[in-house]
């Protein structure tokens, strides 16, 4: 597996866990689009996107490298301070283990929460992430 | 027959040698004593060594050679117990050793460091997982 799927991949478990433990299960994409076509009987849906940036050259020899991410969350018919638990719950699990298992050096995180279009029911929570690692 | 300089050069990376073996830890000289193109190894270190000669000092009628001394040492940090450990044991003994006159008074070649000088040493400085750090010092030479 790539270094960017495997950083995917432990955000993804911690954003399943982050649903199982409230009792409920998580659709989960890489598809952006799919934030927006998903049917309302598959929510709550989560969308994860990594990209890597060019590596940063550094003195003796070494580079660092970002990936940099987001993960989007759809659910229906929740409060956004439901949301905003969710969202806090997610960055929380991360925080707790800023290696993502020893893949990255660093994680950084930041979160948002919006309400689309109060007609639908549907709350987006977002979290921006930053990884680094120096090798 | 040596200059002074190289005996100096010599000298010193006796004295960086001794540290790595009193402290126990990895430090290697650098493939260049310039510059930072040189790539070190997860919790090891590397150093290099700098003289640069200045004016002689006049005393009495003995001109001593005088040089300018830069000791840097690098460390590849792996983990947080990995500079902790680098900072306790191996820069406590370079410390100890490169700050001390003694330590350059008995250096060969070395007369005495400039009166009215002290060895001195940087703050450490991070690029990446390598730390650094710098002792300097103002030395005077046996004469010619």
């Amino acid at each position: 597996m790539s270094r960017i799927g495997a950083i995917r991949e432990a955000v993804e478990t911690i954003v399943t866990a982050a649903y199982t433990t409230g009792g409920e299960a998580v659709t989960i994409s890489s598809d952006p689009e799919s934030i927006e076509t998903v049917p309302k009987d598959q929510l709550p849906h989560a969308v994860i996107l990594f990209a890597e940036d060019d590596p940063e050259r550094l003195a003796f020899k070494q580079q660092r490298r970002r990936v940099n991410g987001q993960v989007v969350l759809a659910a229906f018919a929740i409060s956004r301070e439901t949301m905003d638990a969710r969202i806090e719950a997610i960055r929380d699990a991360i925080f707790s283990d800023v290696t993502l298992g020893g893949l990255v050096n660093d994680v950084t995180a930041e979160a948002g929460v919006t309400i689309s279009n109060p007609e639908d029911s549907i709350v987006y929570g977002t979290l921006d992430i930053s990884t680094e690692e120096v090798f | 027959m040596p200059t002074p300089f190289e005996t100096l050069y010599g000298s010193v990376k006796t004295m960086v040698a001794a540290i790595a073996t009193a402290s126990g830890a990895t430090i290697t000289q650098a493939t260049s004593n310039y510059g930072d193109d040189f790539r070190i190894t997860p919790g090891t270190a590397r150093y290099q060594v700098q003289v640069k000669p200045s004016e002689d000092w006049p005393r009495a009628t003995v001109s001593y050679p005088r040089a300018s001394v830069v000791v840097s040492i690098h460390h590849y940090v792996s983990s947080l117990a990995d500079e902790e450990s680098f900072l306790h044991v191996t820069m406590s003994y370079a410390t100890d050793s490169l700050l001390e006159k003694s330590t350059w008074q008995v250096a060969a070649g070395v007369f005495d460091l400039e009166p009215d000088t002290e060895p001195e040493i940087s703050d450490g400085e991070r690029e990446g997982n390598v730390i650094s750090f710098s002792f300097t010092a103002s030395v005077l030479l046996d004469p010619v």
